[in-house]
């Protein structure tokens, strides 16, 4: 560990170790210790992991086009603890107003999803199925929509925050761990913690601030299985006629959608 | 501050090694490694990493959804490590799972080969790994058909799987395809 990161990794300890104190409080409340008052240190997130968090934010927001090809794992925790880790693949191609494709390739899912404006296509390679659903939403609404259907998307996190909210709204506590390097872009590594989850951002430095890694630790669960992805970026991308459009392959079959009617206006 | 390991060969040298070898041979006879999910191939059964946080915000503070498609996903019935953990007041919190993890265990939770689960599921709510072949509940659904003994049947154009007594629909449920129990 290099001289230069103590700093804020203590300060990490701290916050963390601050930040469990009100868990183990609740916990023992059926034991007459006494429970924290007031709200110490929720929502404590410190002001350079939300200027980065800021920055990043702007950057997205400003995006007409881009597409993001990132590559990771996710841990899954089977008999016994033992963790199996699943690679995964994915495109996002993203257009603004409201075209999007996403395409998962990996251990877990062969998937594809296409959002050409007017309806939403979903392709299982796997199962050799697909489905689709008329929906009319700029990208904002629709992930907020997909989100209540229960369609994963890839990377929906780097989508909700480009076009919709912010991720840290349930967040309990966050720092700026400090430097850190993804395939040789200098970034500011952030560190959140909230009830469910940890998770970390890697966040590009400079005028380009442009999220290229994130991990998610699911908390309470054995073995805290984590998921992981680097994205590279290009926003200069070409896409051609048939990038947002959905065409079925050659034997696929249609069947319905479970949650279509929360992919309808109202249910972001 | 611990970190993790960084080689499996530990620093220690042979001794540790050796006792790593022990320790392998061990699992290996007295542990079944993952029987995750016999139907579908040994991938997929087990608790999942949640992969995003607009996700796991979504089922924790609002959300209709009847299945997040993050961390639950495929996890609750299975029979798996999940027992006792589901419901901690953690990411399910508030959707429709919780109260259904008490069938974990009825079929003996770890090891059952096979991947049966015979508890009928409530309707529309929690998942099961491997639909049942007998008194199915119409919209109850399941991650994969039982292994054998299933038929597609065609009616008005839509393909049914007819498994025992039961008819099952292929439907998108979030992002996945799962079997819906169905009366054509």
């Amino acid at each position: 560990m290099s001289i230069r990161h103590a700093g804020p990794r203590l300060l990490l300890s701290a916050i963390l170790i601050g930040l469990a104190a009100p868990a183990f409080a609740q916990e023992a409340a059926s034991s007459s210790v006494p429970q924290p008052t007031g709200r110490v240190f929720d929502q404590y997130v410190s002001p350079e992991a939300q200027a980065v968090l800021d920055r990043m934010t702007t950057y997205l927001r400003g995006l007409e086009s881009f597409t993001i090809e990132a590559t990771g794992t996710r841990d899954e925790v089977v008999a016994y603890g033992y963790k199996i880790q699943n690679n995964e693949s994915a495109t996002l191609s993203v257009q603004r107003p409201n075209r999007l494709r996403a395409e998962v390739r990996g251990d877990l899912r062969d998937w594809t999803f296409v959002y050409d404006g007017s309806k939403v296509a979903m392709h299982s390679g796997d199962d050799d199925a697909f489905t689709t659903a008329p929906v009319t939403a700029n990208l904002g609404q629709l992930v907020g929509r997909l989100l209540n259907a229960g369609v994963e998307l890839p990377l929906i996190d780097v989508l909700y925050q480009a076009f919709t909210g912010t991720l840290i709204e349930a967040v309990r506590g966050g720092i700026l761990v400090g430097e850190s390097t993804i395939d040789g872009s200098k970034c500011d590594q952030l560190a959140f913690r909230q009830a469910n989850i940890d998770w970390q951002l890697w966040v590009e430095q400079g005028a380009r601030a442009l999220p290229r890694k994130i991990v998610i630790t699911t908390r309470y669960a054995v073995g805290d299985p984590q998921f992981q992805a680097v994205m590279r970026w290009n926003l200069q991308p070409k896409f051609d006629a048939n990038t947002f459009v959905f065409t079925p392959p050659q034997g696929a079959r249609e069947i319905p959608f479970r949650e279509a009617a929360a992919l309808q206006e109202g249910n972001e | 501050m611990d970190h993790a390991q960084q080689s499996i060969r530990s620093r220690t040298g042979r001794a540790a090694s050796m006792f790593a070898m022990a320790l392998i041979a061990t699992a290996t006879f007295a542990v079944c490694i993952p029987d995750a999910n016999a139907a579908r191939g040994g991938r997929g059964g087990g608790q999942m990493a949640g992969s995003s946080v607009s996700g796991a915000n979504r089922s924790a503070y609002g959300g209709n959804r009847a299945n997040t498609g993050n961390v639950n996903t495929g996890n609750v019935n299975r029979g798996n490590i999940n027992t006792g953990n589901v419901n901690r007041g953690n990411i399910n919190t508030g959707n429709v799972n919780i109260g259904n993890d008490v069938n974990i265990d009825i079929d003996g939770g770890y090891g059952h080969h096979g991947g049966y689960y015979h508890h009928p599921v409530a309707t529309a709510a929690a998942i099961g790994a491997v639909a049942v072949t007998t008194a199915a509940v119409v919209g109850s659904y399941y991650y994969a058909l039982p292994p054998s003994g299933c038929t597609v049947v065609i009616r008005a154009g839509v393909n049914y799987h007819y498994c025992g007594s039961v008819y099952y629909q292929q439907t998108f449920s979030g992002d996945k395809v799962v079997y819906v129990v169905v009366n054509p």
